[in-house]
């Protein structure tokens, strides 16, 4: 659990993902914030979490297809058409990010984001960290980004 | 849970708008979404969240309506969703 502190020019969400995993629970509000650009997780295991938000995303994309494939709203259609290659061109990486610094979501542990903190515009906290770590990995993300702390971790 | 700090420049509102149904919705029945065409953060109540369709499908009609108010307004329809804006630090306490 990370404690409450203020990180001054942010909001802060709060989330339990209840009975279901972390990754479900990202992976459907990954969905909403990966169109307001670049998204950073601290995990204590990035391989394995990308894989799990992986998989769950790609049923997200599905949704989207099928609403895409059975809408005939012309304003649906045209929204679309900006979201799906974006989906498509999204790019995960569980490498550092001193290697791989281009990437839109990023999975790395505390002590990776410590030493280059994420220019994010959504950091997701899935595993304990202190508080100071908090402020120090949010220094670098612009003014009214948002950062979600998963409370059941 | 959910919205339990706002950045310190704004007032912290007591009732937010879900941009899917339009209720009021306190914050913390609040989850963040999107950003609307004047580049406000925007948020749902949390219980759609959990409503599979309704919450993805919402958040698509709420971003269609708010792309044709960036093309009506002679901006890049792209720049609502491409999470564009330059990066800089903040100052931390």
């Amino acid at each position: 659990m990370v404690e409450a502190g203020i990180m001054h020019g942010l909001y802060r969400e709060d989330r339990h993902p209840g009975s279901s995993p972390i990754s479900q629970d990202l992976a459907k509000h990954l969905y909403t914030r990966m169109l307001c650009g670049k998204v950073a997780i601290v995990t204590e295991k990035p391989g394995t979490m990308l894989a799990a938000v992986r998989k769950q995303w790609m049923n997200v994309e599905r949704r989207i297809r099928r609403e895409r494939s059975s809408t005939l709203d012309a304003r649906k259609i045209l929204e679309l058409t900006y979201q799906l290659p974006r989906f498509q061109t999204l790019v995960f990486t569980a490498k550092r990010p001193l290697e791989e610094p281009r990437a839109d979501v990023q999975f790395a542990t505390i002590e990776d984001f410590l030493e280059w903190p994420p220019q994010c515009r959504t950091l997701y906290v899935a595993c304990p960290i202190k508080l100071e770590q908090l402020h120090m990995v949010t220094s670098w993300m612009p003014p009214h980004s948002l950062v979600v702390v998963y409370e059941a971790t | 849970m959910p919205i339990t700090q706002f950045p310190d420049d704004l007032v912290p509102k007591q009732i937010l708008v879900c941009a899917i149904c339009g209720q009021l919705i306190p914050p913390d029945k609040a989850t963040a979404g999107l950003f609307n065409a004047d580049n406000f953060q925007l948020f749902a109540c949390n219980a759609h969240f959990w409503e599979s369709n309704r919450f993805i499908v919402g958040w698509i009609e709420f971003a269609a309506q708010e792309r044709l108010r960036v093309m009506h307004a002679g901006r890049d329809p792209g720049s609502l969703t491409d999470g564009g804006g330059g990066y800089y630090a903040r100052l931390v306490s």
